[in-house]
């Protein structure tokens, strides 16, 4: 009889641990992606086999061959190269946005949530208001007044999406400010910011990291649309969302010019995705209390 | 004989909803230097937010504060930030006293690095303090998970006199530990009043460790104190009802 519970319970930790070997496994592959993929779109200017914006129209439109692997657009600029070259703009753009917001974001939480108060009431009915429009149409009207160009549709982005990582940081800081570690940090006599960034931040930033790797996929398929509404990059720049834009209307006698970049998008965007599940498996607090009490035995 | 700590007609009232609840109602008594005052009474009498109101966590709605006859009610920003040279505190909860990020080390040398201390001086004196309580100097490195409930109480009692405040409160500070544990707790805590004349307050429920070490005992019920006295006094002759009823329930 014990003997059978000895073996249940050694099966059950075997099994917890492989399991946590496996999502280690994913980790290292899905963070080695997205490395690799950051890393061709920070050197895209070496790497690409043609000058993205040579137009030579003597042999537009081709179909994908060994000298061009995805074909050549109406201009006879090479896909290949246009679509590494779009991806360096449309990460980056995507990597900078999401940090923007991130930091905003939590940094507007932290202060809500530790001050409380009327300040903070009023602070999140503003947050609130943004969070009333329906996100893509007031992005498309900030962009719209701001006109096009990358920056710009940043720029839009990012007030449509401080609230949600306001929010977030403001439920995660209520949750702790009232521990006896941050009365104890008070007792110490420490300053307000001190026991904000030194108590609190280190203690909120698993979820608000998983959100932002989670958002990154989200924010460079919005940063696509505005794009491929006109309302982002602006042409001649190599961008995935306005490079689609423009094979639409050949999408059924060279689809290669939108198919190519479509694809760079599907799987740029499902990469962080999945790094993003990976990193919640990880950061998980659930998990993490049960590992903690293993090592405590 | 000299007050340490003097608090007079203290009220708080919490509103749940549409009830006032009246957490603390007109509690007046003091703290001499070098005494141990104990305050018992049973769970949501009140000694747990009269201990709040005393280091500044909550505020009071009435009343008066002082410490060392200076007024601290009502303090905020660096004013109130001096009040923590003189007043302690250790917690109930060992394990969530302690930033889990930041090692116990780090945790005890906060309050000296804020007040000036050099971080290399800080690093030994807490080494000196986790020694004096009876942890070895390696538990500077280690983090609140990895210590064991009693360590951890022993690191919050390092952290609370590391420097050398005045008053020292205990907020049912073994009721989280096992017995023998507390023993030893109550005797490090026995030990720095009689070297330092460290006034202390526990906040308490257990009758029998309040007879052990303390000199006067006060008894709340319903925010209120029903009485008072040496610790023999109160457990041998109870003149409350109340009392008594809380003693029937222990012996």
């Amino acid at each position: 009889m014990e003997l059978t519970t000895v073996k249940a319970t050694t099966i059950k930790i075997r099994a917890h641990k492989k399991q946590q070997d496996r999502i280690m496994i994913k980790l290292v592959i899905f963070m080695a992606l997205v490395i690799l993929l950051l890393f061709i779109a920070a050197f895209a200017a070496q790497l690409v086999p043609y000058d993205p914006y040579a137009q030579d129209l003597t042999i537009a439109l081709q179909a994908p061959s060994q000298a061009h692997p995805f074909g050549t657009d109406r201009y006879g600029r090479d896909m290949l190269s246009r679509v590494i070259m779009g991806g360096q703009t449309t990460i980056y753009s995507a990597l900078l946005l999401v940090g923007v917001i991130t930091t905003f974001g939590t940094l507007v939480g932290l202060f809500c949530g530790y001050k409380g108060g009327k300040i903070d009431s009023f602070i999140m009915r503003v947050s609130d208001i943004f969070l009333a429009f329906p996100g893509m149409v007031f992005a498309i009207a900030v962009a719209g007044v701001l006109g096009g160009g990358i920056i710009n549709a940043v720029v839009a982005l990012a007030c449509i999406s401080w609230p949600k990582f306001a929010r977030l940081a403001r439920g995660q800081v209520l949750a702790i400010k009232n521990m006896p570690y941050i009365s104890a940090a008070k007792l110490s006599g420490s300053r307000p910011t001190k026991i904000v960034f030194k108590h609190i931040l280190p203690n909120i930033t698993g979820p608000i990291l998983v959100t932002a790797t989670l958002d990154i996929g989200t924010m460079m398929m919005e940063l696509a649309g505005l794009s491929f509404l006109g309302l982002g990059a602006m042409p001649p720049i190599a961008e995935w969302g306005s490079m689609m834009s423009d094979g639409r209307s050949m999408l059924q006698t060279a689809p290669w010019v939108i198919l190519a970049p479509g694809c760079a998008i599907f799987i740029a965007v499902m990469l962080f995705n999945l790094l993003g599940d990976t990193v919640r498996d990880v950061l998980d607090p659930k998990t993490k209390k049960e590992k903690f009490t293993w090592r405590r035995k | 004989m000299d007050a340490v700590l003097e608090v007079r007609h203290l009220k708080k009232t919490y509103k749940k909803g549409k009830n006032l609840i009246n957490a603390v109602e007109d509690i007046s008594f003091e703290v001499q230097k070098g005494e141990c005052l104990g305050l018992v009474g049973e769970s949501g009498s009140g000694k747990s937010t009269l201990a709040k109101m005393i280091t500044g966590l909550e505020p009071a709605d009435q009343g008066d504060i002082l410490l060392n006859g200076k007024t601290i009610t009502g303090l905020n920003g660096k004013a109130q930030r001096a009040v923590y040279r003189d007043i302690q505190m250790v917690f109930q909860m060992p394990a969530d006293s302690f930033n889990p990020r930041i090692k116990l080390g780090e945790g005890i040398m906060e309050s000296m690095i804020n007040q000036g201390v050099a971080r290399n001086e800080a690093k030994t004196r807490a080494q000196e303090y986790l020694k004096i309580c009876g942890l070895s100097p390696e538990f500077a490195d280690r983090y609140p998970y990895q210590v064991s409930g009693g360590e951890c109480q022993r690191a919050s009692i390092a952290r609370a006199i590391a420097i050398n405040p005045q008053l020292l409160i205990c907020d049912e500070a073994t009721s989280a530990l096992d017995v023998t544990v507390q023993a030893q707790i109550v005797k490090l805590l026995a030990q720095f009043k009689k070297k330092s004349g460290m006034a202390q307050l526990m906040i308490c429920h257990d009758l029998a460790l309040v007879q052990e070490v303390c000199d006067r005992v006060l008894v709340m019920h319903n925010g209120r104190v029903v009485e008072e006295g040496t610790p023999d006094q109160i457990i041998m002759h109870p003149r409350e009802a109340y009392t008594q009823k809380l003693i029937e329930s222990i012996f």
